[in-house]
């Protein structure tokens, strides 16, 4: 007698949970077509046609630190992804990711540096999109804030 | 083969899985992944996850049979492994044991090596639509493939299986969608537990994550901690269907993961294989 009544009890626990899930499911399904980037806890990127074009091009970066902006970098294991994609490319010296707005900062070992083509695919690999690279700081270092 | 003797290969496979484990090293896995419900995240390239797992479930009268009851423990090892951008494959490794109460109140005792999943992940579409929301499919294919083992959890066939999972993240909440489609050719009736016998299986599951801390990522931040609500589906081409819940709490770090699970009975149509009365479990992701 008492199973049962465990097992009525568990079940309607159950019914009740599932029903949650199913609702935030539709309700989160329903705000998919919200406007891009307004519930990435207020962080948009703005990219210029000049930017989108350097992510592509084949020649090497002018700086010896960049900050990558990256869309698609939900959670913490993601930025690991990140971090060994980079530190794969030859020339990447250090990288320190930033969850809070898809920022990535890299350092480039002198006269070593990578093309925007090159972080791209490294991006890509990391099943992240880079949407743009911006000149990164001249001294001290992110990863050490 | 004794009892014993069992026993001690269980062990050597259990050993030879940590050893693997130990011998990989320890480093990155994919977000957003639940217990029970497949994601369509994936390890990048060239490295991979190693997701132990230890579950029990209790399940109760076996229809048309002396089983009482039936409490089944389960050591699953699954190691995926990125081959490429947007491929993936996973090996699931489940070890179990089952303690059966007969309508007589004898006991009896199994254990052995189930089938070994090899299932290919190939993401087909993926739209990151600002810093953390994001939008993925993947299509999975592969196999249930007999370990070999000739104790009653193996099916000594081999399974194809193909369905897709899809997952959307948006700012704290994540949903992740599975249909999974398995062709059994072979498997016993004696020892399914759902989706092992000989008829063919459709898993459907469902999940919704929702990030309770920290409620806004920030440059220090190397941890969140999650909790997530499943509801899991099986149906058999033998008629029989059944739902679960999944409640659960995941930790997940820059390169290893926790969680634990809930799992109630929701519905279930069963006339082929115990109900389950409930479950647990938990687990470990480390990325190497």
């Amino acid at each position: 007698m008492r199973t049962k009544q465990w097992k009525t009890l568990a079940r309607r626990g159950a019914m009740a949970g599932a029903g949650l899930v199913v609702s935030v499911m539709l309700l989160g399904c329903a705000g998919g077509g919200q406007p891009r980037g307004t519930m990435a806890e207020g962080v948009v990127h703005q990219v210029t046609d000049d930017e989108r074009a350097m992510t592509r091009s084949a020649a090497p970066l002018e700086w010896d630190s960049a900050v990558l902006w990256v869309n698609g970098l939900g959670c913490p294991q993601c930025s690991n992804n990140v971090d060994r994609q980079l530190k794969r490319i030859s020339g990447v010296q250090d990288v320190h990711v930033d969850l809070s707005g898809g920022k990535v900062t890299a350092r480039f070992m002198p006269g070593r540096r990578p093309s925007g083509q090159r972080l791209s695919q490294a991006m890509e690999n990391a099943g992240v999109t880079l949407v743009k690279i911006e000149k990164g700081p001249e001294a001290g270092w992110v990863g050490a804030p | 083969m004794s009892r014993a003797a069992h026993r001690g290969r269980t062990v050597q496979v259990l050993g030879g899985v940590g050893v693997v484990a130990a011998a990989l090293g320890v480093t990155q896995a994919a977000a957003q992944e639940v217990m029970h419900t497949e994601a369509a995240t994936m390890p990048s390239p060239g490295t991979g996850v190693i997701r132990p797992q230890f579950h029990v479930y209790e399940y109760g009268t076996r229809p048309g049979s002396d089983e009482k009851s039936v409490r089944e423990y389960e050591a699953l090892t699954r190691i995926s492994y990125g081959l490429a951008r947007a491929w993936a494959v996973s090996l699931d490794v489940p070890v179990r044991w089952t303690d059966t109460l007969m309508t007589d109140g004898t006991r009896e005792d199994d254990e052995g090596v189930g089938d070994i999943d090899a299932v290919f992940k190939c993401r087909v579409y993926r739209d990151d639509s600002d810093p953390i929301s994001t939008l993925r499919a993947v299509v999975l294919a592969g196999a249930g493939i007999t370990s070999g083992d000739a104790r009653p959890f193996g099916s000594q066939s081999v399974n194809p299986k193909i369905g897709g999972a899809l997952t959307m993240v948006r700012g704290r909440w994540g949903f992740n969608q599975d249909v999974i489609y398995t062709f059994n050719t072979g498997g016993r009736r004696e020892t399914n537990m759902g989706g092992e016998g000989p008829d063919d299986a459709l898993a459907y599951n469902s999940a919704v994550v929702y990030r309770v801390w920290p409620p806004r990522f920030s440059s220090e931040t190397h941890g969140a901690w999650y909790v997530f609500g499943e509801v899991n589906g099986l149906y058999e081409t033998n008629g029989d269907n059944e739902l679960r819940f999944t409640p659960g709490v995941m930790y997940e770090g820059r390169r290893w993961s926790a969680e634990v699970v809930v799992q109630l009975p929701l519905a279930d149509s069963l006339d082929h294989r115990p109900e389950l009365d409930w479950a647990v479990g938990g687990g470990l992701r480390i990325s190497f």
